[in-house]
């Protein structure tokens, strides 16, 4: 009787050390090595969007999180791509109408237009793609302390991917960069740093 | 004697099945699913959980699917503050272990997609282990969004 306790127990143990060596903390240990040691200044930029010129301070008012990713990406933006469309779910329509998710290409290259007005409505229909010329894109990058560059896929089927840094930058509504959120940021988390903006009416 | 010869025999037989055993019989794959992809995109990625049952280690040397033109093994490593995917040669399976094939890791990269990747269509890949011996999979294609789209 004792026996199938102890056995109980230890199976509930095992459990709970599997449970914890396999959660996606272990890949967010990592993120620390991410943290550039100056801080990015951010500031004000114009690119091209779906409807011509964009700039960060049309969106004045608004809380905008910027992330720079590319089209054919395959797995680490549509990861966070996915996280920002369930945070921008997860918020009221009050909340949601006060904040702006973009991304920035780094492919300017491959990523036109119609590519990135394609992509990014499948994540949430009001996420905004711009694009703009590969000088453009690096100097906003460097303000922002994003980094890419071009890596040779396999056998070329593809050609190339892209290696970048994955951070989201949260701006907060009078435009000042203020946090850098690491790559595999949750929907919720994303919530709460959102929520920590928006000033309560 | 005869019974301590007829277990003697009986082990001998038993570790001589496992070691002529295709690895294919000693792996199994759980959690399997094909990552679901914007319309026009013409890659995807087959995330799983691998157990090696045996007391050796194994590796997949290779994968193939009738939905792209290429299937590669990948790995994503964090280096100079990029993500890097990078094709590698084999992934290990260690002895009575598990690998996890998952988002910002190791995964079967499906390069050049021939099909449409429709949730509840489920994706065929097969994976070769190292004695040549494969395994293919059916399976099924998941968002990426952990909620469904309400507008
Ligand atoms: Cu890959």
């Amino acid at each position: 009787m004792k026996k199938a306790y102890y056995l109980f127990a230890l199976v509930l143990i095992t459990f709970g050390l599997v449970t914890l060596f396999t959660q996606p903390w272990q890949e967010k240990s990592s993120h620390a090595v991410l943290v550039s040691n100056t801080a990015p200044t951010g500031g004000d930029f114009t690119l091209t969007g779906t409807r011509g010129k964009v700039s960060l301070h049309d969106y004045a008012g608004k809380i905008v999180l910027l992330y720079f990713g590319y089209t054919t990406c395959p797995d680490i933006c549509p990861t966070n791509l996915g996280n920002l469309s369930s945070a921008t779910r997860l918020l009221s329509e009050d909340e949601r109408n006060q904040v702006q998710v973009m991304m920035i290409t780094v492919d300017p290259e491959r990523d036109d237009q119609l590519k990135m007005d394609t992509y990014l409505p499948y994540f949430h229909p009001s996420f905004q793609g711009l694009t703009g010329t590969p000088e453009q894109i690096a100097e906003i990058a460097k303000r922002y302390g994003a980094v890419y560059q071009k890596a040779a896929l396999g056998e070329g089927a593809l050609g190339y991917s892209v290696d970048h840094s994955a951070f989201t930058y949260l701006i907060n509504a009078q435009g000042k960069l203020v946090e850098q959120l690491p790559h595999a940021t949750t929907g919720e988390e994303f919530v709460a740093a959102i929520r920590a903006q928006l000033t309560p009416k | 004697m005869t019974l301590t010869r007829s277990l003697l025999m009986t082990a001998l037989l038993a570790s001589s099945l496992s070691a002529f055993a295709a690895v294919t019989e000693q792996v199994q794959v759980l959690d399997g699913y094909v990552r679901e992809v914007p319309p026009t995109q013409q890659i995807s990625a087959a995330f799983m959980t691998l157990h090696n049952d045996d007391m050796s280690d194994h590796k997949i040397i290779s994968a193939t699917s009738p939905a792209a033109k290429t299937v590669e093994l990948h790995t994503h490593t964090l280096d100079e503050g990029m993500m890097k995917m990078r094709q590698v040669p084999d992934i290990a399976i260690p002895a009575g272990g598990d690998t996890f094939l998952k988002p910002g890791g190791l995964h079967i990269m499906l390069i050049g997609l021939t099909q449409e990747l429709k949730k509840d269509v489920p994706i065929s890949v097969t994976i070769k282990f190292e004695d040549d011996s494969e395994k293919t999979l059916s399976l099924p294609v998941k968002s990426v969004m952990p909620m469904q789209m309400k507008h």
